[in-house]
């Protein structure tokens, strides 16, 4: 089961298992583009086997309460893996405490390099696992009979592994833990909390996506100015966003919208930036409005 | 490159009032068009008397650029041959994305002169589609995929 927040990458490798007879239940969203918990309920069943979430949502910002979802699914005997993108690099993430059965992000969201991430699961889990892949590395011994595997997680890591990029996230994480994480958090939302404020101050501006539990990021649209044109024009302002459908059709089509803006903030972030933004939005809405 | 170089009064103008904005009653070809990485759909409606393209319309919007570009085509394609609208369709996606500009048949100056605008999306790749088909003059149906790369705002 996932949810209709979900990013592309936790949709399109679940379909993929359709043709081996699994079905795949999409747990509603509210009108507002919320993720509806009660909703959630009602598509649990003792057939759930898994259900894979995005722990905050990419395109509203939401953070998902998945300590209610992780108990709910396991109550009906289903495990739960997070998507974890957005949640690493803002929230302060302890795995065990919220009881997740997996939980992967990307590297590159951390301030760290693309094309490589990470992905936890409970030690019982992968020990009970087969390995996905076949290579070097990943064994005990080997014959021509019989092949032994090594415990997880090198199990799971056939060939010789991207050292070199594995360094890189390695660095970025340190560095980010350096930082005081729920400092990292606080900054996050109180950025985001500005951001909407200011956002919704604005004529024609409309803000998409609850804004209870948001942190990180913000999506919005401007009437008369298609985020694409708005991109450019920030672009211009020294100000770089996201303009599109953000990997989440899913959603956009329950919005009935092609595409949004979306800041995201980092750490470097401030108010600042923020004012910047509202004052290009402004300049966008003065040349498209009239 | 200055703003008002790539958002030209003309493309300001059809973004805002797209000409030719609606369906055909009775399109004799049609295409769909639906760009996967913005998010864009757009259908285009022709009616062709013999080879003359008698009609031509779009339904649907993206960005103010992808708006102005279709609305500009209809206009222009209305009333020429097939093979005189193809040719200016060849010279377009050369004037907008090739660095040599290409070489215009005298009849077709005036019309490449009213596209020009449009070629400010050479500075941004970001704003071109690929291999986008301006308007398929075939038996349309499934239009064929479009691609555009990507559209991030560039660092600081
Ligand atoms: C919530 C979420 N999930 C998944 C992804 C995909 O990550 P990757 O492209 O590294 O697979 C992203 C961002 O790209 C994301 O924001």
């Amino acid at each position: 089961m996932i949810s209709a927040l979900e990013h592309h990458s936790n949709i399109v490798p679940w379909q993929m298992l359709r043709e081996r007879g699994v079905r795949l239940v999409v747990a509603p969203v509210d009108t507002a583009g919320g993720f509806d918990l009660p909703g959630l309920e009602r598509c649990l069943g003792p057939r759930t086997r898994l259900v894979a979430l995005t722990h905050v949502a990419n395109v509203t910002g939401e953070m998902l309460p998945v300590e209610a979802i992780v108990r709910l699914a396991h109550a009906c005997g289903a495990k739960v893996l997070l998507d974890g993108c957005q949640a690493a690099p803002r929230l302060p993430v302890d795995v065990a405490a919220l009881d997740c059965d997996f939980y992967a992000f990307s590297g590159h969201k951390c301030y760290g390099p693309t094309g490589i991430g990470a992905l936890y699961g409970k030690r019982a889990l992968l020990e009970a696992m087969p390995p996905w892949q076949g290579g070097g590395d990943m064994i005990i011994t080997v014959t021509f009979d019989e092949t032994l595997y090594q415990a997880p997680p090198h199990r799971f890591e056939a060939g010789t592994p991207d050292i070199s990029g594995a360094v890189g996230p390695a660095a970025a994480l340190d560095f980010m833990t350096q930082l005081d994480r729920d400092a990292i958090a606080a900054h996050e939302r109180s950025l985001t909390g500005y951001a909407r404020a200011r956002l919704a101050g604005v004529a024609g501006v409309r803000l998409v996506g609850p804004e209870a539990t948001a942190i990180g990021v913000v999506s919005f649209t401007v009437e008369s100015v298609h985020p694409h044109d708005l991109a450019t024009v920030l672009d211009q302002h020294a100000l770089a966003i996201r303009a599109g459908h953000h990997c989440a059709q899913l959603l956009m089509d329950r919005l009935g919208l092609a595409a949004t803006a979306r800041v995201s903030f980092g750490v470097y972030n401030d108010e600042a930036d923020v004012d910047a933004l509202i004052a290009a939005v402004e300049a966008a809405q003065r040349i498209f409005g009239g | 490159m200055d703003l008002r170089e790539l958002y030209q009064d003309v493309i300001l103008d059809h973004g805002r009032h797209p000409r030719n904005h609606h369906a055909l009653a009775a399109p004799s070809h049609m295409a769909r068009g639906h760009n996967p990485l913005c998010g864009d759909r757009v259908t285009i409606f022709l009616r062709l008397d013999g080879a003359r393209i008698a009609e031509a319309s779009f339904e649907g919007r993206g960005c103010a650029i992808s708006t102005a570009s279709a609305s500009l085509m209809t206009e222009l394609v209305i009333g020429k041959m097939v093979a005189e609208a193809n040719a200016l369709f060849r010279i377009f996606r050369a004037q907008a994305t090739e660095v040599d500009a290409p070489s215009v048949p005298v009849h077709l100056i005036e019309d490449a002169e009213r596209l020009a605008p449009l070629t400010g999306v050479k500075a941004y790749p970001a704003r071109q589609m690929r291999d986008a088909r301006l308007a398929r003059l075939g038996n349309g149906g499934e239009g064929r995929r479009r691609r555009c790369r990507r559209q991030d705002g560039v660092r600081r």
